[in-house]
């Protein structure tokens, strides 16, 4: 094979595995993104994404017509510290615990119509933060004190001919000095693995006949992850759950979904084995789950690979603890369910 | 970024108002091109990605003359998918001329770990 074709065989194998990949492997026991538009089942394409007030103001405004009705399609996903601004600098989101949740902090809205009803809408707003992450690094006085150890004055004295900043040639002197001093904060001192958690919550309302005035709630539910370390470095362990509370239009009790996910090896490859049941009262299938082992491995930058191993389990279905092989494959800076490890805004 | 243009007085010194906000660590800089000069000169560097002060730093610079370019420069560094947000504001404040209007630049590093912002001005 040539180095030019390489690439090119590469995609191709990639995507086959994308199509063989099963369904389950995709769900991923992570906090999702935007947890409003998970919450109403909803995949919008077109999300807006405020940065002032004004902007929110019109966004939501958009999602109203001029007779009062709710709106299809609203999707706004929004960073509340960008609309007060002073709050998050590098020293406060070190410093202070408010500041690195606030930074963290991040609230979708979405509306979407219901099934079966073709004038009622159905609405959420959601609340998604980190608690703790002692694995962000921009969080560690000691990162930090690295990166300026490290990156120096090199970066900046680069200029154009003409005496402007060399802007490119500047953010390719950042980026490598990040990459190099993160990894080494992560892989060489063990921070890769070290406490986080996460949580959200989304709350749902209906129109009826979208009008807004006539608001009524439907049901919340709310979403924990947390990682612990496995030794020192050795691996890490991940706890997730979520509620779902009982729903006004169906007469089925709450739900609830844990998952359990250890692992052993490294942020680039590890060993690993997961457990997710879920159990809703008064269901046909009260209670189901999945459960799978195997290796998991980065195959290049933000492409993770994983073989292994696993059986679903049913209180409906036979309980067949049948083995199955698959190859899967998550997108991401981390390992799958490890998604808290990478800083996100 | 298109350049902004902006009626000063040439006998009163400039206030460079920068906010900058961000988890990220920051450089910030201010540049100057003189009318009819080749080349920029920087008068002015925060310390090396010192955290900016409450994300506000003040700069006063001595009067330019109308033609002069000035330069704000502010580059984010430390993670990728963090956001940041740049506000700058250029004024002289016992001047009667109004302040030039810039509007505030917000955005993400993506799948870099640091990103740029720059906000040229000229004087008229």
């Amino acid at each position: 094979m040539t180095p030019a074709r390489a690439p090119a065989s590469l995609a191709a194998l990639l995507a086959a595995l994308l199509l063989a990949a099963p369904a389950a492997a995709q769900q991923g026991f992570t906090i999702p993104e935007a947890p409003a538009f998970v919450f109403l089942g909803a995949s919008p394409g077109d999300i807006a994404r405020p940065t002032t007030a004004r902007d929110l103001a019109v966004a939501i405004a958009n999602g109203i017509d001029s007779t009062g009705r709710v709106q299809q399609g609203v999707a706004v996903d929004l960073t509340p510290w960008l609309l007060y601004p002073q709050a998050v600098t590098n020293a406060t989101y070190r410093g202070r615990r408010g500041a690195f949740m606030l930074a963290n902090t991040q609230i979708s809205i979405g509306t979407v119509r219901p099934q079966g009803d073709t004038s009622a809408m159905q609405a959420a707003v959601a609340l998604k933060t980190t608690l703790v992450d002692r694995s962000d690094p921009l969080a560690s006085d000691d990162f930090v004190e690295r990166l300026r150890a490290a990156t120096g004055e090199r970066c900046r004295d680069l200029v154009t001919p003409d005496g402007r900043p060399d802007t490119e040639a500047r953010l390719a002197c950042y980026d490598r000095q990040v990459d190099r001093v993160r990894d080494e904060w992560l892989q060489d001192d063990g921070h890769w693995n070290d406490l986080n958690v996460s949580a959200a919550v989304a709350v749902g309302g209906l129109f009826p006949e979208s009008e807004i005035s006539r608001l009524r709630y439907d049901r919340w539910a709310a979403w924990v992850t947390a990682g612990l370390p496995l030794g020192a470095k050795a691996g890490q362990v991940l706890v997730h759950g979520r509620f779902d509370a009982d729903r006004n239009d169906m007469e089925l009790g709450p739900t609830w979904t844990v998952g359990l996910r250890a692992l052993v090896g490294s942020s680039r490859a590890n060993v690993f084995v997961e457990a997710l049941r879920s159990s809703t009262s008064d269901a046909p299938d009260a209670s189901h789950g999945a459960w799978s082992g195997g290796v998991e491995f980065l195959a290049m930058n933000r492409l993770w690979l994983s073989v292994g191993f696993g059986s679903t389990f049913s209180t409906i279905a036979d309980d067949k603890a049948e083995l199955r092989t698959g190859l899967q494959w998550n997108f991401g800076d981390a390992p799958r369910f490890l998604e808290a490890l990478a800083p996100t805004p | 970024m298109p350049v902004v243009k902006w009626q000063a007085d040439p006998e009163r010194p400039i206030c460079v108002e920068m906010r900058l906000n961000s988890p990220l660590l920051v450089d910030a800089e201010v540049y100057v091109r003189q009318p009819g000069a080749a080349k920029w000169q920087r008068v002015w560097k925060s310390e090396f990605a010192e955290d900016v002060p409450a994300g506000r730093i003040t700069i006063t610079l001595d009067p330019l003359p109308a033609g002069a370019h000035l330069l704000l420069a502010a580059f984010f560094f430390g993670a990728r998918k963090t956001q940041y947000r740049a506000e700058f504001r250029v004024h002289q404040p016992d001047g009667d001329l109004p302040a030039a209007e810039i509007e505030p630049i917000t955005g993400t590093t993506g799948n870099r770990n640091s990103a740029a912002v720059e906000q040229e001005l000229e004087l008229t």
